[in-house]
This record gives C-alpha cells, structure tokens and sequence, in this order.
C-alpha cells in the first residue's frame, strides 16, 4: 500500500472515531483512563481487563476506541498523583516522582503538571507517528513469515521480557513458563481432543483469557495494594493553575524528541512496558544533562524525560500487536486478548482482514492524546481529588468487577474460581518477586507459539532442521540463544572483574 | 512472612502445577500424522519449570538472592488518622475471606447478586479500614451504588447476566 492508502485509510479512522456513534466512548475512555491512572494502586491494565466484559455490546471498532482510550489516559493519569501525592498512581509514573513531588513542594504544582501534561502529549504523538509509519511495512513483512518464523518470534517475545524485565532471568522465566503452563489445558491445537483436563468437561475449552489474567495481574495488584494501603498519605498538595507554554516545546526540545524515541523503541519490546521506558528515558536525561545535580529536586528536565518517555511506549507497544499478534505490554496483552473476544485475530493480515479496524485504532490513539491533553489541562485541578479517595473504598468493589468480569464472557461460575485460583497464584508470584508480566505474555502468547511448532514441523514430517531453511527464523533462534545466555555471561564476567587480576 | 519463606510456599505451588501438569500428559492424545505429539510441550514446560524452580532455591539459598527485609505488609501511616485496631496483614486477610464466602454465597446459593454484593462491599470495606469508625456511611453508600448499580447497568443496559 502507498502513502496516499495510508492517508485515506487514516482520515477514514480518524474520521469514524469522532463519528457520534464512537466518539463518547473515547471521551469516557481517556476521562476513566486519567481517573484511574491517579489513583495510587489502580493500573490502565486493570482498567482495561475490567471494562471488558462492558464492551461486550459494542461494535468491535468502538470496543477497541474505548480500551485504546483507557490506555492512553491511564498512562498520562497516574502524573498526578506522582506530583502531588508522591505516590505514582501507575508504576510508569515512578520517575516523576523523583521531581515533580519536589517542584509541587516547591510551591509550583501547576507548573508540574501543566510540563508533565505538555510532554505526554508529545511522546503521544510522535510515538503514534512510528506506530502510523511502522505497523505497515512490519506487517507486509511479516506477511511472508511460515510457521518456523512465528515460532520463533513469540520464542522471542517470551525471552525478551525474561531478559529485559527487572529482577532475576531465573525468576522471569519461571514466570513465562507458568503462563505456558496455565495456557496449556483444553482443546490440543492439532489435534483437537483434550488434554490435561482432568476429565472436567469445564476445562475442555482451556482457561479463558480473562480469568486468568484477572486473577494473575489484578487480584495480586489488589491483594498487594490492601497490604499497603495503610501507607497512603491523607491529602494531595492543592493546585491552582495549570501551566504550560509553547515555549516549552522549544526549550526541552531534545530531550521530548530523545525521550519519545526511547519510549516508543522501548514499547516496540515485547512485554516491556511504559515504566522501563520512562526510566530509560529519565536516566539518559540525567546523563546527558548540563545539570544532572537538579534531577530528584525538582528538575524540569526530568519531569519531561519520564513523562515522555512513559507515554511514548502506547504507541510503540501497538506496532508488534498490529503488525505481528505480539502484545508489546500487559495493557497490550489485554488489548489482544479484546480482540480474540471480538473474533479479530491480530497479526500481519490483519491489515487485508480489518484494516479499517487498524486505521480506527491508530485514529482511537490519535485523538484520544488530544483529548487526554485538553482533559488534563482543564480536569486536573478537579481529578487530583480522586487520588484522595482511601483505599478501603475502592478495593472491595474491584474485587466485585473482577467476578462480574469473570463471569460475564461464559456465563458459568467456573470462570470464577479460575480467576480466584489464578488470583492466589498471582498473589503467591508477587510475594516471591516473580514478575507478572512475563506470566501474561506467556499465557496469550504459549496457543500460537505451540501450533506453529507443530503445523511447522507437520509440513517437515517431524524434522527441527527445517528450520535452517528459514534464515529470518534462524536468527530470531540465535538472539533467543543470545538473550538466554546473557545473564550467565554477565555474571561470569561480573565474578571475574571482583576477583580481579592476582 | 519473610519474602525468603513466601518463596518456599511459591515454589511448593510451584511444583505441584508442573506435577499435576506430568501426571496429565501421560493421558495426552496421540495421533499418527503428528510425531511431536500432544503432550511434548506439556512435559517440556513442566521439566524446565522443576529445573528452573531448583534453581531459584539454588540462587535464594546461595546468591543472596533471598536477603530482602521481612515483609512486614504494613507501612509507615503518616496521617493523624486513628490507629485501627488489627494490622494490615489481618485486615487483608480477613477481607480475602469475606471474598471467597462472598464468591461461594454467588456459586452455591440463590441470594440474589445485589444482596449479596451490598454485603460484601460494606463488610469488605470496613474489614480494610480497620474497625476505627471512619466513613462508615460512606462506606455504606458506596456498597449501595456499587451492588445497584452494577445489578441496573449490566442486565438492564449491557444486558450481560450477572452471578
């Protein structure tokens, strides 16, 4: 497809977004996404994962403007409580922490908010212009991929999130093998009988997406969250005036430009989500900066770095996930797991399938960092209220969403218990520092992975060399190889430097 | 619990997952056209997670891995709030319990959704906030416009069944 394809297929999104039969779910969507993203505890993850089964009635194009939305808002949401609570309300907002608490100490709250806002906004939607130029071309690539080439990339996908994610490799891939594992029960995906069932008929379609990702990520984060509820300071610090100017852009004009490409590449990453991306961002700030003592005390250049890079990950996360099937984050995780609900499958034909679904959801993100920019500057003085809101108020009816949202897809109470189970194993994997991230791209990712091998190695009558014939697979086997061994190499290494020359 | 023993419970889940994961893979379907087989995958992952779950023990035991602080669950307050009665640790068990009772009422029992999710909000909220008194009205309301309102929203607009 040309550029003008591109274009047309674009106005058309962007124009069915603002039609009156969607545009109201944006609105909602970025107004929830913001709402929840300041309260401390609550993740765009969990949003989405909650809001699911009330997009069950929907079209399938309103249902993604209202999930994409969500995302967008949340990730620029949780700004405010970073700045005025010192507790970041997502943990993609830990870096603002660092300086945008002391500024509003300082006695300029506003202006925090008001440069936090400016660079979510920027990283938004430079991040959306990689997502318009990127998802097509990385599609008409994938377009050629076999069974060996898809094989490889969810290997990929899984092994980068063990090597990249924070923490022990050890510990992640135990994490992405147990999302496998939970993966695993129900139809066999070639044969198509069951397996490890145990004889319950309830388990022979296999665990629905949404209980177990429910339960994994939302049920330990409130598990979590009551264990620390206590700890919840008691008021925000008020703010008057939003304040932001043009002149901005200009003055932190790198640092926007380098923190948004950071963001976005970060976001590209499998499973690596918005708070590696503001970190890395914040840290190269910190590093090439003509003031590096100023960050942790109210930079300026700080808030930008982290804002920036936290919101350019959105639309760097949604290229592998239209492009390739492959959810660039949790909230992308969720975002699949929608569209399965909705009989979209996300991948490289996605673009011949549904394209104008593609072009609604690039529109869907388009308009809603606009809309998240003007709700910010004009709510934020109003919305820093509902980071107030205590802990004990909220926790009970989330847990009353994650059964509703449970129950909803099938209608049984099995899905239930599903996502109680999964809930104690999240909870269980939090406590033992096992990342969760890893455990969902595993389960969303462990059906494909598994029937390409197969399918693969069906079309070779049984044979793994095969696999040579695919240079592309090769080298996506190497860098797993690569990636796997890293950790030991590093430590090796590390063990050598300390003994150090005798 | 001290995050090294919360890994000894981890891993014992651990192990039973991959246990159970074995012993089912043995009756796995098996069918000429595919010599990979059915249960290969199954009792790769379940083999790698035992490998790896050793490991872990080996690095928590070894590598330091496992000196974290105790997890005490609560922190620091840093508000002139009443000091509720029970630790965080109670509060949030006891809550989970009232859950579970609250998801086994939905399952086993007839009482209708709103009931039961009116009881469970208001209990489950004052469960959390300690026994010390606050915003029990508050709470009250809340567990009211969330069991209503969840009951009118989903089967008169969504027109999606509830528990």
């Amino acid at each position: 497809m040309d550029l003008s394809g591109i274009l047309t297929g674009l106005g058309g999104g962007i124009w069915h977004v603002l039609t009156p039969a969607t545009a109201p779910y944006l609105l909602v969507g970025v107004f929830l996404g913001i709402t929840v993203g300041a309260i401390p505890g609550l993740t765009g993850s969990m949003l989405i994962a909650l809001s699911l089964p009330a997009t069950f009635f929907l079209t399938p194009e309103q249902a993604m403007v209202l999930l994409v939305s969500e995302y967008v808002g949340s990730v620029s949401g949780g700004l405010i409580s970073a700045t005025l609570l010192r507790m970041p309300g997502t943990p993609a907002s830990v870096m603002t922490t660092l300086d945008g608490f002391p500024m509003a100490k300082k006695g300029q709250p506003g202006r925090a908010l008001g440069l936090g806002t400016l660079s979510s906004f920027f990283g938004g939607i430079v991040s959306w212009v990689f997502l318009v130029l990127l998802a097509l071309p990385l599609a008409e690539a994938a377009v050629h991929f076999g069974p060996w080439e898809f094989f490889a990339l969810t290997l990929l996908a899984l092994m980068l999130i063990s090597a990249v994610g924070e923490g022990s490799t050890t510990r992640a891939l135990i994490s992405g093998l147990l999302g496998v594992l939970i993966a695993l029960p129900g139809e066999d995906p070639s044969v198509g009988m069951p397996r490890l069932t145990f004889g319950m008929p309830a388990m022979e379609g296999g665990f629905s997406l949404l209980p177990v990702l429910v339960g994994v990520y939302a049920i330990s984060q409130v598990v979590s969250d009551m264990l620390n509820a206590d700890a919840k300071p008691e008021r925000s610090v008020g703010v008057s005036r939003i304040a932001a100017k043009l002149s901005d852009l200009r003055r932190h004009g790198v640092n926007l430009v380098r923190s948004s490409v950071i963001g976005t590449f970060v976001g590209i990453l499998p499973g690596v989500g918005a708070n590696i991306g503001s970190v890395l961002a914040y840290l190269v700030a910190k590093a090439t900066s003509k003031r590096p003592e100023k960050f942790g005390t109210g930079s300026e250049e700080g808030i930008v770095a982290s804002e920036t890079g936290n919101n350019s990950t959105v639309g760097g996360a949604l290229i592998p996930l239209i492009s390739l099937g492959i959810p660039g984050s949790i909230a992308d995780a969720f975002l699949m797991g929608a569209m399965i609900i909705h009989g979209i499958t996300p991948g490289p034909l996605l673009f011949t399938t549904n394209s104008s679904l593609v072009y609604v959801i690039m529109g869907a993100c388009l308009i809603a960092n606009i809309a998240m920019f003007l709700m910010m500057m004009g709510l934020i003085r109003y919305l820093r209220r509902v980071a107030d809101i205590p802990l004990y108020l909220l926790m009970p009816p989330i847990l009353v969403f994650c059964v509703v949202g449970s129950f909803a897809l099938n209608n049984r109470m099995f899905d239930v218990w599903v996502m109680v189970g999964c809930g104690l194993l999240g909870f269980l994997m939090e406590r033992a520092r096992i990342p969760l991230a890893p455990f969902v791209i595993g389960f969303v990712l462990a059906p494909i992975a598994e029937a390409k091998l197969r399918t693969a190695l069906m079309i070779s009558g049984g044979s793994f060399l095969s696999i040579l014939d695919r240079p592309v697979a090769v080298l996506l086997v190497v860098i797993c190889v690569v990636l796997f061994l890293a950790p030991v190499i590093g430590r090796f290494g590390r063990r050598r430097k300390t003994k150090g020359p005798e | 619990m001290s995050r090294r023993n919360w890994t000894w419970v981890t891993t014992g889940a651990v192990v039973i997952l991959a246990g159970l994961a074995i012993q089912q893979a043995a009756n796995a379907p098996e069918l000429a056209f595919d010599s990979f087989g059915s249960a290969t995958i199954p009792y790769f992952v379940a083999i790698s997670l035992l490998v790896l779950v050793a490991l872990m023990v080996f690095e928590e035991l070894t590598l330091g891995e496992g000196l974290a602080k105790p997890d005490r669950g609560s922190a620091e307050t840093g508000t002139n709030a009443p000091a509720p009665r029970w630790s965080i640790g109670s509060r949030t068990a006891l809550s989970l319990a009232a859950f579970i009772v609250y998801v086994v009422l939905l399952d086993l029992t007839d009482i209708p959704f709103w009931v039961a999710t009116l009881i469970f909000t208001y209990i489950g909220s004052r469960l959390l906030e300690g026994g010390t008194g606050r915003g029990r009205i508050v709470s009250l309301v809340v567990a009211a416009v969330v069991a209503v309102g969840t009951h009118v929203v989903f089967t008169e607009f969504l027109l999606i069944d509830l528990p």
